[in-house]
């Protein structure tokens, strides 16, 4: 026997049935359906991510997907690198300049000058 | 959502008759399951609602088991006759059913009246069938789920799907012979 075939008659007779439904039953369903859709609340969709309806969030299944994340993975860790290097780089700035300082092409005269002596003294406190 | 509510709620309700031989509870059944549908799947796409609603339909009908089952359980702890303690599963349901009310149906030809005949034993035929394999036929070839959704829907395994389908053809086959319908004797054009 072909199972196929024998739903197919089955369900074929079925659907014909529904249409001999009593009018009573068909009200209350109809009402049953009214009720239903009274307690229905549009869903909001936000950037075409993330769909909020009720009490429930249905997220978009782009963010199932590992092409998705991977463009987001590397914005970050290019953000990451660079704050690291510029800290890095303000650290050896100021390195630099302090090591001019202390070394610095002062001229000799400078340190024997007491009143930049005493300026240096008076500007370190 | 109330375009795909209205597709589908005769086949839910008579869905709903076939597992509690109620058309009461069925209505309540069917009405319970639009409530939730629309109540917390709104955001749920159209293509994902059949199966949704498929769910939540048996899931509501099985909690009308187990409250029937607990009524039934309290009735007879305190019933003073208590002689009718039968296993619901060894019910014989045809010996329950209504008598159908056919008196509106007009003096039609004589394929109407066979038509009307066998859809009636066809319904009894369903309403006979073991509950997981009626609802696995049920999904399957009337809802047309694939076995997958079915599956999901019924909260088992496909070959699961696969066996009550196989095994609930055979039984209707086989009640349907008894009562002198073959695959030929159905109509066509229903």
């Amino acid at each position: 026997m072909n199972e196929k075939e024998f739903s197919q008659k089955i369900t074929r007779t079925l659907n014909w049935g529904l249409s001999r439904l009593e009018d009573d039953k068909l009200t209350k369903l109809r009402v049953a359906r009214q009720q239903a859709m009274s307690q229905y609340r549009e869903p909001i969709n936000v950037l075409g991510l993330v769909t909020v309806s009720g009490q429930t969030l249905n997220v978009s299944p782009l963010f199932l997907k590992p092409l998705f994340w991977l463009p987001i993975m590397a914005i970050v860790a290019l953000l990451a690198s660079y704050s690291f290097t510029s800290d890095d780089d303000i650290v050896d700035e100021s390195g630099e300049l302090d090591a001019r300082l202390l070394t610095g092409e002062l001229p000799i005269n400078a340190f024997l000058d007491k009143d930049f002596q005493s300026w240096v003294k008076d500007s370190s406190h | 959502m109330s375009e795909f509510l209205a597709s589908v709620e005769r086949r839910a309700f008579k869905q709903a008759v076939f597992a509690v031989k109620n058309d009461e509870s069925a209505l309540d059944i069917v009405q319970d399951a639009m409530m939730k549908l629309a109540e917390k799947y709104a955001a749920k796409p159209g293509a994902e609602l059949p199966m949704l609603f498929q769910r939540i339909l048996q899931n509501t009908i099985r909690d009308w088991y187990r409250r029937s089952k607990v009524r039934s359980t309290w009735t007879t702890l305190f019933s003073s006759f208590g002689g009718n303690s039968d296993d619901d599963n060894d019910r014989d349901f045809l010996e329950t059913l209504e008598a159908a009310d056919d008196s509106n149906i007009p003096v039609t030809p004589a394929d109407q009246l066979e038509q009307v005949q066998t859809l009636k034993i066809i319904e009894e035929a369903i309403e006979r069938l073991p509950a997981r394999q009626r609802e696995a036929f049920m999904l399957r070839y009337w809802e047309e789920l694939d076995v997958a959704e079915t599956a999901a829907a019924m909260g088992c395994s496909e070959g699961s799907v696969k066996t009550h389908c196989s095994r609930a053809v055979h039984a209707l086959s086989l009640l349907l012979r008894v009562k002198g319908i073959t695959l030929d004797s159905i109509p066509q054009r229903a």
